[in-house]
């Protein structure tokens, strides 16, 4: 697929009206003063909607989109956060943490390597060091918000 | 210029004197853990400067750590819903105030029902005062009820928020004197202070405690309790002057609903010397003092459940 | 009055405050510069501290920390683009693509130096004018609020780099997803869509911590080059030069201190908005403004003095009238009280050396910052440009985790952040960037209470049929008008000057 141009007033227009339209009927029978609010934002967001759409056909805005980049790092990176988020609940924060981080390092020095051409594979040294300075700052990390901020990080699976 | 030991040398010898009552009746094994209160409000709120008074002597007198969780959130409703659903063991409990815990759940789903809650302890109260600018043309309640027959809602009064203990105060006036009112709620209780200042209001029907601190700027019409106040002992209560105006924000301890006996009625013992020990200083703040205990408390919220249900129906706020 | 200042400021000179005015910078930095620590939890995690000390050296320490932490801030700004308190979001907006040009350290410094600049001339501002600048806060009543948010929202127009609409479709969803949650003055739950985990609604912070950073990371990641990078090829950065930048044009330091104590002192909306008046201002008077945003020096000045500025503005009616003007404020408000001391003017008068003393303390905490900033500041900007892709990626991942966590305890929201930040990183390429985003988040609250309250007055005043008419009213409400349709027509008019300047130079 070749670098293109998008037309990204439809897509604009589109994805506000779609997000306008799913807050429209979440909406309930709420008093004035709960409700004018709300209801102006949301027709205010039609009316630029509208107007995008209608400059869609007349003369859109052009640009290329998700150009930055390989398209695949970036849904890896964006599902390795989701991951990350998701798990804490079963596994612990630290020791999701310290999984995640582990893995999102093997990752990006991988990227980092290919794009800078470098062929080599990563040393055995460099797995144990990033294994040590993974362990040492969340580890560190998750000792001074414990102990010291009183920030109840969810334990999991370690009691 | 710095008294810094010698202040110390106060609290520590305050804090040996807790330490020592403690020591008496420890035959009970809870707790043996770090406790943790729960503040659902935000840092520097009413809640927290108690919390925070409490803390070191709620410490000494409990034998273990005493952390203060922040759940802000929904006018305090995501640390209650939190409390709610807690392992109810005791080692979880939250400062809580009425009206909110009752009316919350009667005009929403907050995601709590008062009843999943267990009140442990009510340590003080805020009486609603009724206050204007030195300089208003109303010097007595009368003026002021007066002036609202005159003109119906030309009198705007600013508080917290909606179906909150300073709006449910307003109503309560409206009822009894048979006046209308235009109550403007405000996103919290500081901007209300600038706002009387400014003149953007007309009145304030706020807490004792905001009162007490602007004193100097401010005149109270009236206070809501059955009998007046002791660090207010100039201000006529809505009662003597003849309109059944009593209404007050309750704060104090809850957790979850099935605690053990023994968990309750430790740490309501360990709050009562507390809040008994602080007293004075409370007072000076502005809060009205109360030590009800778990029955006290439980009963303060049965009757008050029976009248909010009532005011926020006639205000059409009930779900 | 005299004595109460001298007495103050002796108070304030002794080793034993300076002490904890140096340790207050220090944990004041690390706050500000960690995403999703803020200058709040720290107060109140500090208050119990304080119990022990008199109440100047308490309110000694907490001031500094204050300071401090609204200056870090700018750190996270500079380096990774993600503000990490409100106030630095005009920071980012030059901050972070002087560092893409290699001059990451030149931004850290320059941000040090116009936070100190800021700081000082705020402190003296507030020690020689502090009632008449109380009269400001009274003024402001909920049309003012209404306009005041409106102003904000103007500047959607003079910040957003593509189109107009989209932009002004950025600040509404923001102000969209600022609707979600218990609504403040009604008190119902606004778009819980069925859950009951929602009505806390969507934290400022961790929102802000979503639509900045995560963006970034995902960048970091899908290119796999690091974006921010110290030139060395000049040497370091001289203090020198960045005194030169900052103070060579000494107007825009001045202006935007000044605009920032004034806007710091509007209780609840000022430290958060200060940054981004100033910067438009600085932006409007600069000679070449098509040149910020795009890494003008001047556009970090402008932020930075202008959000130090601010916390000496919130302190005002802090001192003056026991109303906070923010929430590190209000954790303040809590400690005076829990010390026994009623705020209000007769602070001044009473306790003046209190008063008085901390004024100066927060002037001499700016001072701080010029040591510990600058030393502090290499170490974070070296760490940040040397250290290897793939562990800072990761790290900046664990942050944002972290911090969206620690912000309210709550799993929730971190994934409404990672939520949020993946929809930022989506809709940039349409043309809908986070700044306005951030925007609404912060001003669509204000503007819904102000409205909402105005229209209730109105109500009673003018009778429901012409309740606007409160918006009306003021001069107050009039002068903010002016200034927001000076603001949305300006850059029309500087598009035509500049157009007859181009055309008038090519006939020459």
């Amino acid at each position: 697929m070749n670098a293109k141009n998008f037309n990204t007033d439809i897509i604009a227009g589109l994805g506000a009206l779609g997000l306008a339209l799913v807050f429209w009927f979440a909406r309930e029978p709420w008093t004035p003063l709960s409700a004018r609010w709300p209801n102006a934002i949301l027709v205010f967001i039609f009316a630029s909607a509208a107007f995008l759409l209608v400059r869609a056909f007349i003369r859109p805005e052009r640009g290329p989109i998700f150009d930055e980049g390989s398209k695949l790092r970036m849904l890896i990176a964006a599902a390795l956060l989701i991951l990350w988020a998701s798990l804490i609940e079963h596994l612990g924060f630290m020791v999701t943490s310290v999984l995640v981080f582990y893995g999102f390092w093997w990752y990006v020095t991988r990227a980092a390597k290919k794009v800078e051409g470098d062929t080599s594979p990563i040393s055995l040294f460099a797995y144990l060091r990033a294994a040590v300075v993974t362990v040492l700052l969340v580890g560190s990390f998750h000792f001074i918000f414990t102990k010291y901020l009183y920030v109840p990080l969810p334990r999991g699976i370690l009691m | 210029m710095f008294k810094l030991l010698k202040r110390s040398a106060l609290v520590g010898a305050c804090l040996a004197g807790a330490l020592g009552m403690a020591a008496g009746p420890a035959a009970a094994s809870f707790p043996e853990r770090t406790v943790t209160y729960v503040n659902p409000f935000s840092p520097g709120g009413e809640c927290d400067i108690v919390q925070r008074m409490q803390q070191e002597p709620l410490r000494s007198e409990l034998g273990v750590d005493v952390v203060i969780e922040y759940r802000e959130g929904g006018g305090g409703a995501v640390g209650w819903t939190h409390v709610s659903r807690q392992r109810a063991d005791g080692y979880t409990f939250a400062c809580f105030s009425i009206p909110h815990i009752i009316a919350q759940p009667m005009t929403r789903n907050p995601g709590y029902q008062t009843d999943d809650l267990k009140v442990i302890y009510t340590y003080h109260s805020t009486p609603q005062v009724l206050v204007v600018r030195n300089d208003s043309p109303f010097q007595t309640l009368e003026d002021f009820i007066n002036a609202a027959k005159e003109n119906p809602g030309s009198i705007t009064v600013g508080g917290t928020g909606t179906a909150s203990g300073n709006h449910l105060g307003a109503v309560r006036l409206m009822r009894a004197a048979d006046i209308r009112l235009t109550w403007i709620p405000f996103p919290g209780s500081g901007p209300t202070i600038p706002a009387l200042q400014g003149g953007h209001v007309g009145a304030l029907m706020t807490n004792s405690t905001m009162y007490v601190q602007n004193k100097d700027r401010f005149r109270a019409l009236a206070v809501s309790t059955e009998e007046r106040v002791d660090f207010l002992p100039d201000v006529p209560t809505f009662k003597e002057l003849g309109y059944d105006v009593v209404e007050a924000i309750y704060r104090g301890a809850l957790g979850p609903a099935g605690m053990p006996d023994e968990a309750v009625n430790r740490i309501a013992e360990a709050l009562d010397k507390v809040n008994r020990a602080q007293a004075e200083r409370k007072q000076e703040m502005g809060f009205q003092m109360h030590y009800y205990g778990p029955e006290e408390s439980a009963a303060l919220v049965e009757r008050l459940k029976v009248e909010y249900r009532e005011l926020l129906d006639e205000l059409g706020m009930l779900r | 009055m005299f004595e109460s200042v001298i007495s103050g400021l002796m108070a304030v000179l002794g080793w034993e405050a300076l002490l904890l005015v140096l340790i207050g910078t220090v944990v004041g930095l690390f706050v500000g510069s960690v995403p999703g620590l803020t200058a709040t939890m720290a107060l109140a995690l500090l208050v119990p501290f304080t119990f022990t000390m008199d109440p100047l050296s308490a309110m000694v320490l907490l001031g500094a920390v204050y300071v401090a932490s609204m200056y870090g801030g700018a750190f996270t700004a500079i380096l990774i683009n993600t503000p990490g308190t409100p106030g630095a979001i005009a920071t980012s907006l030059d901050g972070y693509p002087m560092a893409q040009q290699g001059k990451a350290e030149l931004a850290i410094l320059t941000a040090t130096v116009a936070s100190v600049v800021g700081g000082v001339i705020s402190v003296i501002f507030v020690l020689l004018l502090a009632a008449p600048l109380t009269e400001i806060a009274i003024r402001f009543g909920p049309a003012e609020y209404f306009w005041v948010a409106v102003l904000g929202l103007s500047l959607i127009g003079a910040l957003s780099t593509g189109s107009l609409v989209k932009g002004l479709m950025g600040g509404a969803i923001g102000m969209l997803i600022g609707t979600v949650g218990v609504s403040p003055l009604g008190g119902e739950s606004r778009f819980l869509f069925g859950t009951s985990e929602l009505q806390g609604g969507v934290n400022l912070i961790v929102a802000l911590i979503g639509i900045f950073a995560v963006p970034e990371l995902i960048r970091l990641s899908a290119t796999a080059m690091r974006t921010v990078s110290i030139d060395y090829s000049k040497g370091g950065e001289k203090l020198s030069h960045v005194f030169w930048i900052t103070c060579g044009r000494p107007f825009n330091v001045i202006r935007s201190s000044v605009i920032g104590l004034i806007v710091g002192i509007i209780p609840g909306a000022g430290n958060n908005v200060a940054g981004l008046v100033a910067y438009n201002e600085a932006k409007r008077a600069d000679r070449d403004p098509a040149s910020f945003g795009k890494g003008n020096a001047q556009g970090v000045v402008a932020s930075e003095s202008s959000n130090n500025a601010a916390v000496a503005g919130s302190v005002v009616p802090l001192l003056t009238l026991g109303v906070p003007g923010s929430p590190p404020a209000a954790v303040m408000l809590g400690a005076l009280m829990l010390h026994g001391i009623r705020p209000g003017t007769a602070l001044f008068v009473e306790t003046g050396t209190l008063a008085y003393g901390f004024i100066f303390s927060l002037g001499l905490a700016a001072l701080a910052l010029l040591i510990v900033g600058v030393i502090g500041g290499r170490i974070i900007c070296r760490a940040v440009c040397t250290v290897p892709l793939g562990f800072l990626v990761p790290t900046i991942a664990f942050m944002t985790i972290l911090g969206a966590y620690s912000m309210r305890n709550s799993l929730v929201d971190v994934f409404i952040m990672v939520g949020l930040g993946i929809f930022a990183y989506v809709v940039r390429y349409f043309g809908i960037h986070a700044a306005p985003i951030a925007l609404g988040l912060i001003l669509g609250p204000i503007a819904e209470d102000g409205f909402g309250m105005a229209m209730l007055q109105g109500t009673a005043r003018f009778g429901p049929d012409q309740a606007a008419l409160a918006l009306f009213v003021n001069p107050l409400s009039w002068m903010l008008i002016a200034l927001t349709v000076l603001t949305l027509v300006w850059p029309a008019i500087q598009n035509r000057r500049g157009r007859k300047r181009m055309t008038s130079g090519s006939v020459e």
